[in-house]
């Protein structure tokens, strides 16, 4: 089953042919059609993303993070560059690096490998090294990188 | 392959075999070839009266792996949902076996499960995510708001334990930014959107630099239209908000509705 979209790339809009790991859990998190008499596995890897998530986001993690970022950057200040200059270099950036939320980190900390990134029909360039997102980052990849899930009735 | 043959394909020899359900499809459903689902089982067609029930077989009962198999799941079910309509099962369903299928499904419930994948015929879902570009925003908060800009001259080059205090009220400020700017900017995204699909379903944000998760009902007819116009959108806001689109998808976030 390859391809099942009529994708165009190239333009603005990010098309991606096939999902990522990123986008697949995002969609399909508690949701479907649940029929009673059928036992559900636990999902138990999941249930702990979201369940980190919500932590990172009101923390002061996020607060300090966010400060660090208003601070690194280099415009205002020189009183000159405006919007539309900025877009530019922006991007070229790309948004995908360091604009990569929290969700997206621990997402990939606990679930993804190197191939695993949004674009899930390439493993190139894929870059994971990011200095914001250490702290949270570390204490997310203590835990086993895959959770098998054990059944259970449900 | 279409439901109706490949019921029989793998049907002997499996009573008691526990199976992992995929979705719900027609019986005339026309489905893509061999598709591979959970743990690189093939997936085949279980008929019953008014509906057809897509699974495989779960080879070692007891240990269902992430992220492969949540991956296999969505995989199966959007290659079926771009040729037909698909009710999605929650991830993680299994049945004990194909007599289950038909007990845990009585008549009643087929025909309102067909009903229910008769209106979604023309339909598939789509998922939109908007994001900020974090620095253009910032800069954009930087010069709108002076307490921002005040307490990044004074927390700027000075380390962070000296400057604690400042720092999280900075940060907090900027997120409470972010907030503010994503309200009035999903509005404007969603009131976009409202005359290219047929429902917009908004999914709870999780990220500072969101500005919109949001599962689409789009027709089939109108899945090209929706595109151009989310091409001019994020060309009109490159820069500062980026546009993903992916799809199309089984109906996850509207089975429970329609």
């Amino acid at each position: 089953m390859s391809e099942v979209t009529t994708s165009r790339r190239g333009g603005y809009l990010d098309r991606p042919s096939s999902s990522s790991l990123a986008d697949v859990i995002d969609t399909i998190l508690d949701k479907g059609l649940v029929i009673d008499a059928f036992v559900r596995v636990s999902v138990v890897g999941i249930e702990l993303i979201t369940i980190d998530i919500r932590i990172v986001i009101a923390s002061v993690d996020t607060y300090l993070r966010f400060a660090e970022a208003t601070n690194r950057l280099d415009l205002a200040e020189s009183g000159g560059r405006d919007l539309t200059e900025l877009s530019g270099s922006m991007m070229e950036s790309g948004s995908q690096g360091k604009t990569k939320g929290m969700l997206q980190g621990a997402k990939e900390a606990l679930l993804g490998d190197g191939d695993d990134g949004r674009r899930g029909d390439s493993d190139e360039d894929d870059e994971e090294p990011e200095e914001e997102r250490e702290p949270r980052q570390k204490r997310t990849q203590e835990r086993p990188r895959r959770r098998p899930v054990r059944k259970e009735q449900a | 392959m279409t439901a109706s043959t490949s019921a029989t394909d793998h049907g002997e020899a499996r009573v008691g075999q526990s199976l992992y359900l995929y979705g719900l499809v027609m019986p005339d459903a026309s489905l893509p070839d061999a598709l591979t689902g959970v743990s690189r089982e093939p997936v085949r067609a279980v008929g019953l009266e008014h509906v057809t029930v897509l699974v495989s077989d779960v080879p070692d009962a007891e240990l269902i792996g992430l992220p492969a198999e949540v991956r296999a799941h969505a995989a199966v079910l959007d290659a079926v949902a771009a040729a037909a309509p698909v009710l999605p099962m929650r991830f993680g369903t299994t049945a004990a076996g194909e007599d289950q299928l038909a007990s845990a499904l009585p008549t009643e419930r087929q025909r309102a499960y067909a009903g229910r994948l008769g209106e979604l015929a023309d339909v598939v879902q789509l998922s939109l995510t908007a994001r900020y570009d974090q620095d253009a925003v910032i800069a954009e908060l930087v010069d709108e708001e002076p307490e921002i800009r005040r307490l990044r001259e004074l927390t700027r080059g000075r380390s962070e334990a000296a400057t604690y205090g400042e720092r999280t009220r900075l940060g907090e400020l900027v997120v409470a930014g972010f907030g503010r700017k994503r309200a009035a900017d999903a509005d404007a995204l969603e009131r976009m959107l409202t005359p290219l699909v047929e429902r917009v379903q908004q999914r709870e944000v999780g990220q500072v630099d969101a500005v919109l998760d949001a599962a689409l009902l789009v027709r089939r007819d109108a899945v090209a239209r929706l595109e151009e116009a989310l091409e001019e959108a994020a060309a009109r806001h490159a820069g500062r908000v980026t546009l993903r689109l992916v799809g199309p998808q089984a109906p996850y976030d509207f089975v429970g509705e329609l």
